[in-house]
């Protein structure tokens, strides 16, 4: 409630912002030389993406299929990574390195001991990032 | 469960050791073979004391590969025992060696 109160106060600053100034682009943009033709750098610091329980599921299955000790041909989102794909301890380490790396948080230890399929991953990372939809 | 933490760690420090110790003569994926390869040789330990004691040692090797104490030319022996020679096997070899 309060995130979504927020963010509608946000939205209407930022809009009436915007119609107030006559500069519409306010980014951090170095001007770099490179040759004789000025190129121009946008640095962009923005949220992550949103997910959706779809794209959540489309990266997490690209990042392991990505993974060279996975065959992608036996990937489903319900195979279990030491049975049917013939993960040791340490390439599930890997895995769970992979994910952390993808969607930009750290997973603790202990939950990450729990991960036995990728629809466990699918469930966390929906839990921990708020996917409802 | 300890063993998990420090190959996280040693993991997540292998790209600095890789590009760091001048070992880009073979891809990082294959390096991090390499090092899994390490974990994989004590596998069938049990002993905890034992554990702890390589835990350890894994923590002041990875320290000693953040502060550069290590030359490229120590890590390439310790891993592909790439410039010692081979033990001398056979008799007439070992006569020449001077060994016995």
């Amino acid at each position: 409630m309060l995130r979504v109160a927020v963010s509608a106060a946000l939205r209407t600053a930022s809009t009436r912002l915007l119609s107030n100034s006559t500069v519409q682009t306010r980014v951090f943009a170095p001007m770099i030389v490179s040759g004789s033709k000025p190129t121009l750098q946008i640095r962009q610091y923005s949220a992550k993406a949103p997910l959706t329980k779809k794209t959540l599921e489309e990266r997490i299955v690209l990042v392991l299929s990505l993974y060279d000790k996975i065959d992608a041909k036996k990937l489903t989102m319900d195979s279990d990574f030491t049975k049917d794909l013939g993960l040791d301890s340490l390439d599930h380490v890997e895995v769970v390195m992979a994910m952390e790396e993808e969607f930009g948080f750290e997973i603790p230890d202990g939950d990450a001991d729990r991960f036995k399929t990728p629809r466990d991953i699918f469930q966390y990372i929906a839990d921990k990032e708020d996917v409802f939809e | 469960m300890s063993v998990l933490q420090v190959y996280k760690e040693f993991q997540r420090l292998t790209p600095k050791f890789w590009w760091d110790f001048g070992l880009h003569d073979m891809p990082l994926g294959v390096f991090r073979a390499v090092i899994k390869k390490q974990f994989t040789k004590n596998g069938h330990l049990t002993d905890v004391r034992v554990v702890d004691r390589l835990v350890g040692e894994t923590n002041m090797h990875m320290e000693s590969i953040r502060m550069a104490y290590y030359n490229p030319d120590h890590v390439r022996n310790y891993l592909f025992a790439e410039n010692v020679e081979a033990k001398p096997k056979d008799f007439l070899s070992k006569f020449l060696n001077g060994k016995e």
